[in-house]
Parts: structure tokens; C-alpha cells; sequence
């Protein structure tokens, strides 16, 4: 099986390949609802900011630089939509729905569990959290989450860096 | 450390991602605006289009085509009604810019009582061509009105305002604001080029132009900001700003007020909130040179300028978010008329000349939030709107088979207000049930006469696409009647009427093999034949 790389996806979907644009689509809608979903916290509106935002990115394929990695450039899309979704509902409180769509969670996590760490995220700054929520449920590593962010990449690191301490102490004190 | 990672990577395993709906929803809008959508039926993959250098003499035209600095460039050819089977041509074949996209990119269209008139779109080349006309004089030869613009910036529209002298002023927004000037004993002056912005994901919209009778001018346009979200700092993110510039006749752009940070109307009011405006607002110039503004976003709010931005008065017109772009239109004697969204419903409000409040009431539910809203005003305040409906008992396109220009399941309707009893008529349905329409225009003579313009069919390069007309005055329309010939390209009309009723409409479509701009004309009869214009 060939993989294409991102640069022949994207060429192929503008050529008007409907198998480029659904490869293209499949290996990173994933990634743009979850970073939607990392920023507002709330299924619903990331499922709008993220299709919204991933039609948008599609639309403007032809102003995609192809020498350089497509995630970060589709995710500072998503970013920005739902960073205008945020202020405009003037969410306060992220990460949401500790049970979404019925799906039990994993074993490896008991409910209990869960919902103090879900909790402690709450309590979290918005630019902590956001970081987190990138990191680990939008799955981007510290130089994207810079370029989502569009700040430098010791800044993203040392709020990531804080923001797990602040994690662990605020588990620690409720035990 | 690694043990709260651990668990953060637990959490995020045990929350389910998009849902199958959706993921099926947000790939065919991918397909959708790519071009590669199939409406029902067709599960073909549309062939790859061979990329065609297009060298300094054949310039493209996104809404159009022309060939530019030839001496072929301005030749009139009257294509007559044209075949009727449709022909094959690919705007914008080295863009890879799809049908849908293709429908951002249209031209406008202005046109005075003595027939001084001027249509202009968008190059594939990256310049904003324009054909112009003095009074009974013929096309003359398009030309490039702006500098190169970058290909990653062409305006997705633009603004033209004509004065009833024939004075014109055309903006447009690429990764500036710029603004030009035509009059039909002048012709083109140089772009004033008014703000830079920096936002490279924003879509390049147009700025937001006004002339009173008296030639003075106000253009809102957006600057590009720094908002800082989120407390302590945050994360830095683009953000967009509104300005107001005005000019006396004749003389220079001068900044008004930098509206940042401020609401929905972009004025100050107790609780000022960053960017809560989602929209560009809508200005009207008054006759007294005061600036009426109407803008939504997170409420509905109105505001009115001092010739120096002070502000004169300040109204919360709905609290409740207001999906889509406002219109507002001002008389002569100073009675406000505007239109704005709550939910999927379409609110009329009115500010009588010297009344304080505005009044407001629901006048339709086109049963949609974004309803491609366009509205006229003439100076005696009678209005018309016109917008694109849900039509009931019509079924869609069976999912997730969905295109959102290629739908049957919508309808134009059109709603006219009477200045002297005000009152609005019931909405009228303009288009047949069960076919695809999009981008309704509307405009309005001294009298009240209305002309409404749309495309009927899927607009998106898979089925028989057309410009359609109607007439309608005090709550009655003529049926629709086609202008263009049957083309498979997407069409997307402009739509301008003087204040005598002298009506043009301009589209673009296809030519042969090329693409082409085309014009008819009405002076109160019938509409000519499409003329080719670029």
C-alpha cells in the first residue's frame, strides 16, 4: 500500500482527486476535531468549530505551503475557529461531559479517577489548560502546539511543565 | 511527572472522538468545497484538471474571463441567447479552486439614471478588472484597476457604490484595504490603499462603502489586531477590527474611529467585550453626514456617528446572538430600516427620524441561519428584501449526499416594505419548488419596482446552471425568467438598478471553452441579450 505524503495530497485533492481530498481528509480530521475539542470542551461545539474550520482549511487549500508539515497548519485553522467560538459563548469551563455518548471509559481509569482529574483540569488557568489539552487529547507535541498557539515553543514547555506540577499538587492535596 | 501523564493519556483514550455523523458531515463539506462532491446519483470522482500556464496575455477571469492588454481585450461580441445545450469550461482551471469556492468570487455591478455604468470582478491573473461606460456610450475596454495582488490573497468580493453623477468608488481587500476612484469624466483614478492586515486564514471580505447625495463618502473596513484571549496573558491569537474612514467629495480618506474592543455595533457601550462582533457591520452614511451603524454577533447592536465618531446614540437592539450579517438602510429624511437574524427567524426593525428606540418584529422564518440575505433601500424608504429559504415539504438530499449550492430543497423569497404605511408583505416565493437555488440579489428603483436576480440549478459544475430574473412591486412579482444560456459552470450574478428602473445584471460563465463576463440590460421593457464584456 502506497502513503502519500501530505505535499502529494494535497496536489491531487486541488487536481480534483476525490480519493486525495478523502485520504487527506481521514488522516487529519481526527487531530482537528480533537483540538477543537481540546480548546472549547464541549462535543457539540467542536463538532461544529471542527467541521467549520476543517471546510474552511480544504477551501483554502491552494494557499497551503507544501514544503511544510500539514497538521500544524490545519490545526492553527481549528485553533483560531475555536478560539472564536470560545469568546463568543464566553466559555469559562473546558473539558466537559466526563461521559461522552455513553462510551464507558477505559479500565485503566475508574470513574473516580477520572473525575478528579477532570475536575482538576477545570481549575486550571485557561492557558494551562488549553496547553494540556493539546498535548494530551489533540495529541500535538510542544513545536505545534507553539505554532497553534503562536508562541514560542520554551513558553508552550514551561506552561506545560507548570501546569502538570499544578496537576499533581492539586491530586495530591485532595487525597 | 509521568504518572499524571500517564493518566492525562488514560483520560484521553476514554473520551470517543467525532462521531460517525459527523466525521461523514464534515467530509462531504471537504468534498463540497473542494469540488469533488457528488451530488445525488453521481458517484463519479471528477476527473484531475490539467494545470494550464496562463501566460501575461490570457488572463482568466475567477468570475469571468478576459484577456487583458491585448487588443482583443475590450471586444464586444454579442453571444445572443446562446446554444442551448450547455458547454464545458472550467473557471480557474489552475487554482484548483472548486465550483463552491468558485461561488465566493462575484462581480459587482453599479448603474446611474444617464446609463453611466460599471461592472468589476476579480482576475485569475490577481488583479480586479472593471468595464465601465459613460452614460450612452458603449463597453469600453476592461482594465486592471488594481496592482498585482498576492494569489493567496484575491478578494473573495467587492464593494461599488455610485453616486448619481456616476461617481464611483470601488474597494476591494486582499491583505490591504484599498479603495479607487471612477467618474465618467475623470475614468479611473489610483488605488488608495488604506490598512494592512495581517490574519492569513481570514477571508478576504470586502470592505463596507457608503455615499450620501452630497458625495461624501465613509468605508468600514477591517485591521488586523492582536487579541489577547484568556486570562493572564494567553495565548496570542489574529484578530480583525473594524475602522471607519470617511472623505468630503473630492478629498482624502480620513480615519474616523479605530473600533476595537468594543461590541457588537463597534462602539463602546457598559460592557465592552473584545471582538464579540462577528460580522462586519453594516454602515449607512446619512445625509447630515452622520454614520449609522448596525452590527451582530453576540447581540444586535445599533449606533449613529457624529461626523467626527462621536458617538450620538447607542442601542442593544436583540440580546440574543444574531447569526449572519445585518442590512440597514436609511431614507432621506432619516428613518432607519434594518434586518437582522434571531435564530432562523428574519427581524425587521425600524428608527423613525428623530425616535429613540427601534422597534422590531419578526417578519419571516426562512427556517435557516445563513440565508444569503440582500436587501435595497431607495430615498423614498420603500424596501425590498430577498434571501434563501428551507422549503417546507421538500425533501433534501439524502444524507450525507449534500451539497450546499445543489440542494432542491431550497427556495428565493422576497418581502417588499412600504415607507408610506409601515408595513411588510407576506414572503413571496420567487423560485419553483424543487430546484436548486443560490445567491439571490436584489435591488430597488425610485418607485418601488424591485428586481430581484438568482442562479437557478446546482451551481456547482455538475448539472445545467442559470441567471434568473423577476420584477415585483408592492407584494407582487413577474415569474422568473431566464437570462443566461444553460452552463454547467458555477454562476454568480450582479445585480444593479438606477434610480429611474435602468437595470443591468452582470454574471459570468462560460464562453466556448474559456471563461467569459456577461452583461443584460433592461431600460424598462425586456432584458437584452447577454453581451460579452471581458
Amino acid at each position: 500500500m502506497t502513503t502519500h505524503a501530505d505535499g502529494e495530497l494535497v496536489a491531487g485533492a486541488l487536481a480534483g482527486s476525490r480519493a486525495a481530498a478523502d485520504e487527506l481528509f481521514a488522516r487529519y480530521w481526527p487531530s482537528a476535531w480533537w483540538t477543537a475539542y481540546s480548546i472549547l470542551g464541549d462535543r457539540a461545539a467542536a463538532d461544529d468549530v471542527a467541521q467549520e474550520a476543517i471546510a474552511r482549511a480544504f477551501g483554502v487549500l491552494e494557499r497551503f505551503d507544501r514544503s511544510r508539515p500539514f497538521r500544524p497548519w490545519l490545526a492553527r485553522i481549528v485553533a483560531n475557529g475555536a478560539f472564536n467560538a470560545l469568546r463568543s459563548a464566553r466559555r469559562e469551563v473546558l473539558v466537559a461531559e466526563p461521559n461522552p455518548n455513553g462510551h464507558a471509559p477505559a479500565p485503566a481509569v475508574a470513574h473516580e479517577q477520572r473525575d478528579e482529574l477532570m475536575t482538576a483540569l477545570r481549575t486550571l488557568s485557561d492557558e494551562r489548560r488549553i496547553v494540556v489539552a493539546l498535548r494530551y487529547f489533540g495529541d500535538l507535541d510542544t513545536s505545534e502546539i507553539a505554532e497553534v498557539l503562536d508562541l514560542p515553543v520554551g513558553t508552550v514547555s514551561s506552561r506545560l511543565s507548570r501546569a502538570l506540577t499544578e496537576l499533581r499538587a492539586i491530586l495530591e492535596v485532595n487525597r | 511527572m509521568s504518572g499524571i501523564e500517564d493518566r492525562l493519556r488514560d483520560l484521553a483514550r476514554s473520551i470517543s472522538g467525532p462521531t460517525d455523523e459527523v466525521t461523514a458531515a464534515a467530509k462531504e463539506r471537504v468534498r463540497d468545497v473542494l469540488g469533488v462532491a457528488s451530488i445525488e446519483g453521481d458517484g463519479e470522482e471528477r476527473p484531475p484538471t490539467r494545470r494550464r500556464r496562463i501566460g501575461k496575455r490570457g488572463l482568466l477571469v475567477l468570475a469571468g474571463a478576459i484577456v487583458a492588454g491585448s487588443a482583443t481585450a475590450g471586444a464586444i461580441s454579442t453571444l445572443g441567447g446562446g446554444g442551448s445545450s450547455p458547454v464545458a469550461c472550467q473557471v480557474f482551471p489552475d487554482r484548483g479552486a472548486g465550483p463552491q469556492q468558485l461561488a465566493f468570487y462575484e462581480p459587482a455591478a453599479r448603474v446611474d439614471d444617464a446609463g453611466d455604468a460599471v461592472i468589476a470582478w476579480v482576475a485569475r491573473g490577481g488583479t480586479v478588472q472593471a468595464v465601465s461606460r459613460v452614460a450612452s456610450g458603449g463597453w469600453q475596454a476592461p482594465r486592471a484597476v488594481s496592482g498585482q495582488l498576492p494569489t493567496r490573497y484575491l478578494p473573495y468580493s467587492l464593494a461599488l457604490v455610485m453616486g448619481s453623477q456616476g461617481q464611483t468608488t470601488l474597494g476591494w481587500t486582499s491583505k490591504d484595504t484599498s479603495l479607487v476612484d471612477w467618474s465618467p469624466g475623470a475614468g479611473w483614478g489610483s488605488p488608495t490603499r488604506l490598512s494592512a492586515r495581517k490574519a492569513d486564514t481570514a477571508p478576504q471580505i470586502a470592505p463596507v462603502l457608503s455615499l450620501n447625495s452630497r458625495g461624501q463618502g465613509a468605508a468600514l473596513f477591517s485591521a488586523a489586531q492582536d487579541v489577547t484571549y484568556g486570562s493572564g496573558g494567553g495565548a496570542s491569537i489574529a484578530g480583525m477590527f473594524p475602522v471607519l474612514v470617511r472623505r468630503e467629495p473630492g478629498g482624502p480618506w480620513r480615519t474616523v474611529l479605530s473600533l476595537s474592543g468594543q461590541n457588537a455595533a463597534g462602539i463602546s457601550a457598559s460592557r465592552a467585550r473584545a471582538s464579540s462582533w462577528f460580522f462586519v457591520p453594516q454602515i449607512v452614511l446619512d445625509e447630515d453626514a452622520t454614520t449609522s451603524i448596525l452590527g451582530s454577533g453576540a447581540g444586535v447592536a445599533y449606533a449613529r456617528l457624529s461626523p467626527g465618531g462621536r458617538r450620538l446614540a447607542y442601542q442593544q437592539v436583540q440580546s440574543e446572538p444574531g447569526p449572519g450579517r445585518p442590512v440597514l438602510g436609511v431614507d432621506m429624511r432619516g428613518n432607519a430600516l434594518g434586518l437582522w437574524m434571531r435564530g432562523t427567524n428574519l427581524v425587521a426593525g425600524t428608527l423613525g427620524a428623530g425616535e429613540g428606540r427601534w422597534r422590531s418584529s419578526i417578519i419571516a422564518n426562512p427556517g435557516l441561519y445563513d440565508i444569503f440575505l440582500d436587501f435595497a433601500m431607495n430615498e423614498e424608504g420603500d424596501a425590498v428584501v430577498v434571501y434563501r429559504a428551507r422549503a417546507r415539504r421538500v425533501p433534501g438530499p439524502r444524507f450525507p449526499a449534500r451539497s450546499p449550492t445543489a440542494r432542491p430543497d431550497r427556495v428565493i423569497e422576497a418581502l417588499t416594505y412600504s415607507a408610506a404605511t409601515r408595513s411588510w408583505s407576506r414572503p413571496t416565493r420567487l423560485s419553483p419548488l424543487g430546484t436548486a437555488v443560490n445567491k439571490p440579489r436584489v435591488a430597488i428603483d425610485a418607485q418601488g419596482n424591485a428586481t430581484v436576480a438568482w442562479v437557478e440549478g446546482p451551481n456547482n459544475g455538475h448539472g445545467v446552471t442559470r441567471i434568473m430574473v423577476a420584477r415585483g412591486a408592492g407584494g407582487r412579482w413577474s415569474s422568473g425568467s431566464a437570462l443566461s444560456a444553460p452552463a454547467p459552470d458555477p454562476l454568480a450574478p450582479a445585480l444593479a438598478v438606477a434610480p429611474s428602473g435602468r437595470a443591468i445584471v452582470a454574471w459570468t460563465g462560460c464562453r466556448g471553452t474559456t471563461a467569459a463576463a456577461y452583461v443584460s440590460e433592461n431600460e424598462g421593457t425586456a432584458w437584452t441579450a447577454p453581451r460579452v464584456i471581458g
